[in-house]
């Protein structure tokens, strides 16, 4: 999970641990460890606009490592080119804050290899 | 045997006697008449008449030789008297043949009468008159007409060298045996001629002197005149220059020339030192000099030229002005010439007089040209110049003046005149002012002109007489209200853009509001629903589970609350409540409210307060607001101690107040422009802080800045108004007068 957002971060962190999730947070996509270190990861929650690199390029990187893994972007500004980039990828969700935690609770489902 | 009146007398008287004895001899021998005695007494009778006879004679005779004595004597005297005079007498016949001349006129026509008696008179008269005499002698004796004698007339007389002079000629005609004798009186007039001239020309140089307005048209004038009056050739005028100590070549009249000569050519370029040249030797000794002939002598410089032109005979003279001499004139002739002490004392009289008018009408000149040039000025001043007697009445305007105000005729006549009598009564007013205190007076005056009440910038000045009486009041003037209007425009203008600006960032603003806004909005809407989740799931879950997100939720929600104020400082129009404050005392409730946190931290904060720091004029609330941005951004900037913070205030000038906050923070980034919106450097700032602070800073007038300390701190520098800002409607006039004092 990325998100310069301390308190909405955490305390998203901390619903989906109550649901039984691993959750790591991370402020900003530097001090996300080299992709290879990761090991395995279900699904992606990124901020779109974060000090330094931003969740779309972020996603981008990410994808090419793990093509298989979805992306939920949230973000505070949902932009119509915004929703065109995200959509375009196929493998980006966009949700706009402030999101409800069941909403995106579903959507990990729907996406991610957790409904399987 | 010559035989005088007395042998006679006695012989007379001795026959008488003889006869007598005769008698008395022949008487006594008879007493009887006889025809002897007879005979006798006729005898006796007739010796006594021849004797009486011969007295008689003798008497006559005695008093024809007085007779001719006293016309001897009288011829004698009255030759003397002919010979002795000075003016030439000569005496011809009918025929018109010298009979006779005296000295004076052998002296005067150069002829001894030996040479000349004899001769036709004709020979002392030039032609046409020569030919002509003869005729009008015969015509006169013929019973014409008179055209000389017993009349008198100016003729002109031929001297034996041939020369020719101007003479009086009175003729009158005697009888003498017979023959008309013509006596002519020739009384020279070459010296009443000349004298004549002389005076001619001084008249002439006079009326030159009078009737010119400039020394460069008088000065050939002049030259011409002398020239012409006493028969010289040439003249020049040199003019002393002061201040190179040299004379200078200032004019030539020639009476030949009709061009420039090589002369001429040549005196123009040339200067003379003091006692070099004639003119320079005229100058020097400042006396007039004669040179016979200026081939001949050493010493004169410009020979060659003056033997070209035919040049000989010169003469110069000091041209002065009380004992200076200011220009030498020179004077040529065509001739040599012996000195003239009767003309050197007439030029140097004459030097005198034109050296007067020289000096005169330098005076004149610059005081024409100093006319000019200050006509000159004021008419091309960019504004009304006037000048008012103590009696408010016009002595000058200039011509803006008249242009502006569309009337002329403004000198001898008062404001009353022209203005209504509150305009007029303005004007007097001040114009009393500058008389009564002698001092210039800056003021806006308010005259009504071209279809408007304009506003005048006017500097009124006494203008004192040599005492230090006030004498006039000059004024000098600007219409100014265009420019009030412009200013008036500029401002509108500047405080449109200034709101275009804060729309510009209010709606930058709103944008960054949504993103400032909707995190924490984000962050406390994730944390409430972890609540409620947790609570859902567990209403007996201990309360610690939910206290972290609820303290988050709290914090969040004052994060909000002070970003929404700041919002609200930023978009609210910055109304000022002004009143009289205390800064000093102001500036201690600052410190003393930040004072217990700084501590906390190890941050020193300190006040210093310079003297004299007066009172000023603002908003209190408001600058407290900017003084706690600052001093809070200094804590926050240093953080944690040891650090100093240093707040100081002082007096600049008598109008103005500033205020710094220094901190020994880590500065601020080369990069950040620390006033413009939403840049911080803080992880939760707002970037409004600064922005809030300079806008409350330039509301009051002021203006703010900020310096980057070694080896590293920041100091920020508030500069207000004494007196506030100056109002929307601010009294204009208050604000110049404020400036020119």
């Amino acid at each position: 999970m990325l998100d310069d957002d301390e308190g909405f971060r955490n305390a998203l962190a901390e619903n989906l641990r109550d649901d039984g999730y691993h959750v790591i947070e991370y402020a900003t996509v530097r001090e996300v460890p080299p992709l290879t270190a990761l090991g395995e990861v279900t699904v992606v929650v990124t901020d779109y606009d974060m000090p330094g690199t931003n969740g779309l390029t972020f996603a981008d990187t990410f994808h090419a490592v793990y093509p298989n893994v979805p992306i939920i972007m949230v973000t505070g500004v949902c932009t119509k080119s915004l929703e065109t980039q995200a959509a375009a990828r196929g493998f980006v969700s966009l949700l706009r804050k402030p999101i409800q935690y069941d909403q995106l609770h579903d959507l990990l489902y729907q996406t991610s290899s957790l409904g399987c | 045997m010559r035989v005088t009146y007395e042998d006679l007398d006695q012989q007379i008287a001795a026959a008488q006697q003889q006869l007598a004895a005769v008698r008395e001899r022949v008487r006594g021998r008879t007493r009887q008449p006889s025809a002897w005695g007879e005979a006798l007494e006729d005898l006796t009778k007739a010796l006594a008449n021849l004797r009486q006879l011969a007295q008689e004679l003798r008497a006559r005779t005695e008093e024809l030789a007085q007779r001719e004595t006293a016309l001897r004597d009288s011829e004698a005297r009255a030759r003397a008297i002919v010979d002795a005079a000075v003016d030439g007498i000569i005496t011809i016949d009918e025929c018109g043949i010298i009979r006779s001349l005296n000295p004076a006129a052998e002296w005067l026509f150069g002829y001894a009468a030996t040479e000349i008696v004899g001769r036709d008179i004709n020979i002392l008269m030039p032609s046409p008159w020569r030919d002509e005499h003869d005729d009008f002698l015969t015509s006169y004796l013929a019973g014409g007409e008179r055209r000389v004698i017993g009349i008198g007339r100016e003729v002109i007389g031929q001297r034996k060298d041939g020369t020719t002079f101007p003479a009086d000629l009175a003729v009158s005609e005697v009888q003498l045996h017979g023959h008309r004798l013509f006596t002519g009186t020739v009384r020279d007039l070459t010296r009443r001629k000349r004298a004549e001239r002389r005076l001619a020309a001084q008249y002439a140089v006079t009326r030159v002197l009078a009737e010119s307005t400039t020394l460069g048209e008088a000065i050939p004038k002049m030259l011409q005149c002398v020239c012409e009056g006493v028969g010289w050739d040439l003249g020049e005028f040199w003019r002393v220059d002061a201040e190179a100590n040299l004379l200078r070549w200032d004019g030539m009249w020639d009476a030949s020339a009709t061009g420039g000569t090589e002369f001429e050519a040549i005196s123009r370029g040339m200067t003379f030192s003091p006692g070099e040249g004639l003119p320079g030797h005229v100058w020097a000794a400042n006396r007039p000099a004669w040179v016979g002939d200026v081939l001949a002598g050493p010493g004169f410089v410009r020979t060659a030229a003056a033997a070209k032109r035919g040049l000989r005979g010169t003469l110069a003279f000091p041209v002065r002005t009380g004992s200076a001499v200011i220009g030498v004139m020179g004077f040529f002739s065509c001739e040599v010439r012996s000195p003239d002490h009767d003309l050197l004392q007439m030029l140097d009289a004459l030097g005198n007089q034109i050296g007067d008018f020289v000096a005169r009408k330098r005076a004149e000149e610059a005081l024409r040209e100093s006319d000019r040039r200050f006509a000159l000025f004021m008419e091309n001043l960019p504004g009304v110049a006037f000048m008012k007697d103590t009696q408010g009445r016009y002595v000058y305007v200039n011509e803006p003046f008249e242009n502006t105000f569309h009337r002329r005729g403004w000198v001898g006549k008062t404001d009353d005149e022209f203005w209504s009598p509150p305009i007029a009564n303005q004007f007097k007013q001040n114009d009393h002012v500058v008389l009564t205190t002698r001092k210039a007076l800056q003021t806006i005056e308010v005259v009504p002109h071209d279809e408007g009440l304009h506003s005048w910038l006017v500097s009124k000045f006494p203008i004192l007489n040599e005492s230090g009486e006030p004498m006039m009041v000059g004024g000098v003037a600007v219409d100014i209200t265009e420019r009030e209007q412009a200013e008036g425009k500029l401002r509108e203008l500047q405080r449109l853009e200034h709101q275009r600006e804060r729309l510009a960032d209010i709606g930058a603003i709103t944008a960054q509001i949504v993103h400032d806004l909707g995190n924490p909005l984000a962050g406390v809407s994730m944390q409430a629903q972890l609540i409620v989740r947790r609570a859902q799931r567990d209403e007996s879950q201990p309360v610690s589970t939910i206290l972290k997100p609820m303290e988050r939720i709290v914090a969040e929600v004052y994060r909000l609350d002070a970003l929404i104020k700041e919002f609200m400082d930023f978009s609210r129009e910055q109304r000022l409540d002004l009143k009289s404050m205390d800064l000093q005392r102001f500036l201690h409730s600052v410190v003393d409210l930040w004072e217990p946190l700084a501590s906390a931290r190890g941050i020193e904060l300190t006040l210093e307060i310079s003297d004299g720091l007066p009172t000023i004029t603002a908003d209190e609330e408001k600058l407290h607001r900017a003084f706690e941005n600052l001093v809070k951004n200094a804590v926050e900037a240093i953080d944690q101690g040891p650090g100093r913070i240093r707040l100081h205030a002082a007096a600049v000038g008598s109008e103005q107040v500033r205020i710094s906050v220094e901190d020994t923070g880590p500065g601020i980034p080369q990069e950040l422009e620390v006033f413009r919106l939403f840049e911080t450097t803080k992880p939760h700032g707002s970037g409004l802080g600064l922005p809030i602070v300079r806008q409350i800073v330039l509301a009051h007038g002021g203006g703010i800045g900020f310096a980057r300390l070694e080896p590293h701190g920041t100091v920020f520098s508030i500069e207000l108004l004494r007196h506030g800002p100056a109002p929307e409607a601010n009294d204009r006039l208050a604000r110049r007068r404020r400036g020119f004092s």
